[in-house]
């Protein structure tokens, strides 16, 4: 259903796709502690479980797919560095707000106007990093 | 929210990270009313950067001795750059013990500890911190002027004759102000981070360092592969810091995501053997203003400046990278400023050009203006990965020793250019590229 991405592809290559557990969408003020040779090769999947997020219940950010519908660079889906853009079989995208970093990159990418409308959430909400 | 009383104030910061907290902290201490509004949970939660801080001279002048009491990571008296290829890597190794001696030279420093401190020496001189408030449109009087800001909150109007956006890359009252215009993506860098756990003892002896010295090690070539940008590591207290800047738009063109280059770079075998046995603290990520003085905006309008990061003060010239420097430079210049507006009680675009005049005038602008050349000769393609595999194969070249008669260093130059299919004139035009931008 979902075109086989570049990430997926990378980790099939090095055999290090991660079963879905390892998808910890709302980490607490635990962080997750994995041993050295997996820390080498780990995509993003997991490394998006060390990251505290406070989701809010509303999106900061939408995703227009009637203009994403003729793009053919897809722009968004390799510049956000938390893989939260996934191009469907269909042409048209996904996105998932929960897990973002609110860097800006996406809309930097994007060439097509109106495609993403970006703000920044609510205070308080979002990613809180306490180390980066 | 605030009533008539407490939603006046002389001067409103937006964005509580090292430019609006430097700024809140002068104008607090010469007596006004600030207030200093931060999206976050807490100042710092939202920022990310290597992070290694310069120009430790200027922030001992705001706060002396700060390292005393700031909750700084390593003084930096070891700097390695590292020009890399697929499996080797050519270094320059600095390091001098008179970086060792306060104010030292640089700091490496975790940003969600340190900007949280540093606002807090601006509430403890007076300024108002408020968290988690969102503050992203412009208030303006009858002739235009910009007089406050509202808060996305009930009755969120906040007002002060001068505000300072101090509100990161993404400034969006930058762009509402229409001082700042919208991005092109190969002006702009995502930067993607990891701290690692590395217990202090290793870490001291696995990178030749003794008490609370500390490493800044960057690097260019393959790490990044035919995308543009670097890479770095720095050393914290018991961690490090490691991780990879990439020009937007070559991500994109090379479709490939940062997070894949960042495993890349870990794997590489210069790199993976100093990060055995460390396990991950935390990933990040953040974009940056790399384009230079291009884009560094107009910094004033009616009752507004603009500083740090959403003036796009961000210096990243191949030979520094920095940031924070230029943010509480810039911050406590605009406050100074604000206190002077204060005073002759005219908050006029006029008047506030003291500000991006003062900065023309100090290490800030000058900086910027000097090395104008320098991000777009570091993100050209022969830069990036030809010369870095150069260095690397013609070390080869020079240290294989094989029985074959062995060249002389011109020899070995000669041979890797035409090797590499890079012709005289390439080569003259890369050195006057790489002159104009470095070196004069």
């Amino acid at each position: 259903m979902f075109e086989l991405k570049l990430r997926d592809k990378f980790n099939e290559l090095t055999g290090k796709l991660k079963p879905a557990q390892d998808l910890t969408p709302f980490a607490t003020e635990q962080v997750p502690v994995r041993p050295s040779e997996e820390v080498l090769t780990d995509g993003v999947d997991a490394r998006l479980g060390s990251v505290r997020f406070l989701v809010d219940a509303t999106p900061h950010i939408t995703v227009d797919n009637s203009v994403c519908q003729d793009c053919s660079t897809h722009a968004c889906v390799y510049a956000c560095p938390a893989n939260l853009f996934t191009l469907l079989s269909d042409g048209s995208i996904l996105f998932n707000y929960e897990q973002c970093f609110e860097c800006g990159t996406c809309y930097v990418a994007c060439n097509r106007e109106g495609a993403i409308s970006w703000s920044y959430p609510r205070g308080g909400f979002g990613v809180s990093f306490r180390e980066a | 929210m605030p009533n008539e009383i407490t939603n006046r104030f002389d001067m409103i910061v937006v964005g509580a990270g090292p430019a609006g907290s430097a700024a809140a902290l002068v104008a607090a201490r010469a007596g006004l009313k600030v207030a200093l509004l931060e999206r976050g949970e807490f100042p710092g939660s939202k920022n990310c950067s290597g992070a290694a801080m310069y120009g430790t001279k200027l922030i001992n002048e705001l706060l002396p001795n700060f390292w005393e009491s700031a909750p700084v990571e390593r003084y930096v008296t070891r700097r390695v750059l590292s020009f890399v290829s697929d499996k080797a890597s050519f270094s320059v190794d600095y390091r001098n013990q008179d970086f060792a001696e306060p104010p030292y030279n640089a700091f490496t420093v975790l940003r969600p500890k340190f900007d949280r401190w540093l606002a807090g020496q601006a509430e403890q001189a007076g300024a108002l911190l408020l968290t988690e408030v969102v503050a992203d449109q412009l208030l303006r009087d009858q002739a235009g002027r910009v007089n406050g800001v509202k808060v996305r909150r009930e009755e969120g109007e906040l007002y002060a004759p001068v505000v300072i956006a101090a509100d990161g890359v993404n400034s969006f009252l930058a762009k509402q102000a229409g001082l700042q215009k919208p991005f092109k993506s190969e002006e702009m860098s995502l930067g993607v981070k990891e701290v690692v756990n590395l217990d202090r003892e290793t870490l001291e002896s696995r990178f030749g360092l003794t008490g609370n010295e500390g490493l800044v090690n960057e690097y260019v070539g393959a790490i990044t592969g035919e995308a543009c940008g670097g890479a770095f590591l720095y050393t914290n207290q018991d961690s490090l810091s490691l991780g990879l800047i990439v020009q937007i738009s070559s991500l994109v063109e090379n479709k490939i995501p940062a997070y894949d280059l960042l495993d890349r770079f870990k794997q590489h075998p210069s790199v993976a053997p100093l990060l055995k046995g460390s396990t991950r603290r935390e990933y990040s990520a953040h974009m940056i203003p790399e384009a230079g003085y291009k884009l560094v905006p107009k910094l004033y309008t009616d009752g507004l400046m603009v500083a740090g990061d959403a003036a796009g003060l961000c210096f990243a010239t191949g030979i520094y990278l920095e940031g924070i420097n230029y943010a509480i430079a810039s911050g406590a210049a605009a406050a100074r400023v604000a206190v002077q507006a204060k005073r002759a009680n005219n908050y006029s675009a006029a008047f506030l050009q003291q500000y991006e005049a003062e900065l023309q005038n100090s290490f800030v602008l000058k900086d910027f203006k000097r090395y104008k050349h320098a991000p777009e000769f570091v993100n050209s393609t022969r830069l990036q990965n030809f010369y870095p595999e150069l260095l690397c194969d013609g070390a080869q070249e020079l240290f294989t020793s094989n029985g074959q008669p062995k060249k002389k260093l011109a020899g070995i130059a000669w041979r890797q250019l035409r090797q590499k299919k890079v012709s005289p004139w390439q080569l003259a035009q890369d050195l006057w590229r790489g002159g104009r931008a470095l070196g004069w």
